[in-house]
């Protein structure tokens, strides 16, 4: 089936709800990319990563009921992989993952935009990806967002579900981090 | 990544993954709305609940007696009923998380607001007649469910508050009636009561201590002023202001 761009994610969402399942391939084809990118910064595990991206669509699609075609439908997909991807990191016990996240416990009151631009403009981070590896689960997957998949700190607090706050402070923090990984 | 597509695309039409019906997302919401309303009423009922205990069972009036009374206080404070409270309410914060307004808020604002609303609830609920007419239901056996937390933590504390009437005042004692019994009230100087706080005979008083046969060892007295005294077991009432006694059934 051939894709038509002009046709948005959401209607084509709509399409698939509505039994249209060809819809569903050119969403496939829209986002297998993208969440295979992510999947793979993010498990840095090429097998892991392909298995996860196949699992992410086959809930996409089983579950896209659940998807409001109101709302946009690349956070709501975003946020399938990111369950997918803490489930699989949870079960190979690989790392460790917090159920409890302090930094969305308690209000961070920085500037956002001070702290996107200062973040986005003395750092190049994608120089650094081997260093993005050895961050914990939570700094890489928000320094993946941002840089990588180039996504906003409104997109990124909607795929996490966190305080847009809170994306500022994990971003500085992962630079730090980045930083000081590079020093040593 | 035409490899994985193809796979997507075989694993749905040999049907091994099935597309979730949207009934079956109705019901889930209709599940999810309908246990998110119990467990808050539940938590606004236990909010309440608890705060007509502390009243009911006259742990508040522990505090007035000083440090003398902030031990028992400490001791008397339905704490297990405290600790199902804050699971409750850490329930309901889980609830809201689903919600996106609450999920993109630093947790201490949607916590600190779901506190507020409970516990001025509770507050304000616990003053209503509705916590007095269930324990009297549960006193008179005809409140199946919760009968034993509104007598376990509803009814009066006996062991070291007693309320009663004063019938004589002299210079050495004080003898007060109670429900049952009269007991001497030694006025030692160490006696704690509030200051310019006049007593006369047929006022009400509180009395924190400990009774020896016919007297009983006071660390403080004050005037009463709060609901009527439900006590435990005894399925007795009493209206000590207008001397009665009114026994429904020992």
């Amino acid at each position: 089936m051939i894709d038509n761009p002009k046709i948005s994610d959401e209607e084509l969402a709509r399409k698939v709800q509505n039994g249209d399942k060809p819809s569903f391939d050119s969403l496939v084809s829209r986002y297998s990319e993208k969440i295979f990118r992510y999947a793979k910064r993010f498990l840095y595990n090429p097998q892991d990563a392909e298995d996860a991206t196949q699992d992410v669509f086959l809930k996409t699609y089983e579950n896209i009921q659940s998807f409001n075609p109101k709302k946009r439908f690349s956070p709501w997909i975003y946020r399938v992989a990111h369950n997918t991807f803490i489930n699989i990191i949870r079960k190979k016990k690989r790392e460790k993952i917090q159920f409890i996240d302090l930094d969305t416990v308690l209000p961070h009151f920085v500037s956002h935009d001070y702290l996107e631009k200062e973040i986005s403009d003395k750092f190049d981070v994608k120089k650094l990806e081997k260093d993005v590896k050895k961050l914990s689960p939570k700094y890489r997957e928000i320094v993946i967002l941002f840089f990588y998949e180039e996504k906003s700190y409104q997109e990124i607090s909607d795929i996490l579900k966190i305080p847009i706050s809170t994306v500022g402070v994990r971003l500085k923090r992962a630079k730090e981090r980045l930083k000081k990984e590079t020093n040593e | 990544m035409n490899d994985v597509n193809k796979k997507i695309k075989e694993q749905i039409e040999s049907k091994k993954i099935k597309m979730k019906s949207k009934s079956y997302y109705l019901a889930l919401s209709i599940l999810y709305f309908v246990s998110v309303i119990v467990v808050i009423l539940f938590t606004l009922f236990l909010a309440s609940f608890i705060f007509f205990a502390l009243k009911s069972s006259g742990t508040n009036e522990f505090l007035a007696f000083g440090y003398a009374g902030l031990l028992p206080f400490f001791q008397s404070i339905p704490w297990l009923l405290i600790l199902a409270l804050i699971i409750l309410i850490l329930l309901v914060e889980l609830f809201g998380k689903k919600i996106d307004l609450v999920s993109k808020k630093p947790l201490v604002y949607s916590l600190a607001a779901v506190i507020i609303v409970v516990v001025g609830f509770g507050a304000v609920f616990a003053e209503t007649p509705i916590h007095n007419t269930l324990l009297d239901k549960a006193a008179e056996n005809r409140l199946p469910l919760g009968k034993g937390m509104y007598e376990k933590y509803g009814s009066f504390r006996e062991n070291d508050l007693i309320v009663a009437k004063i019938i004589e005042i002299n210079d050495e004692f004080l003898l007060v009636e109670s429900q049952e019994n009269q007991f001497k009230v030694e006025l030692s100087d160490e006696l704690r009561k509030p200051d310019h706080v006049d007593l006369f005979v047929n006022q009400e008083i509180i009395i924190f201590g400990e009774i020896n046969d016919d007297s009983i060892e006071a660390k403080g007295i004050k005037p009463f002023d709060g609901p009527k005294p439900r006590y435990r077991g005894k399925n007795i009432i009493i209206d000590i202001q207008r001397s009665k006694t009114k026994v429904n059934s020992i």
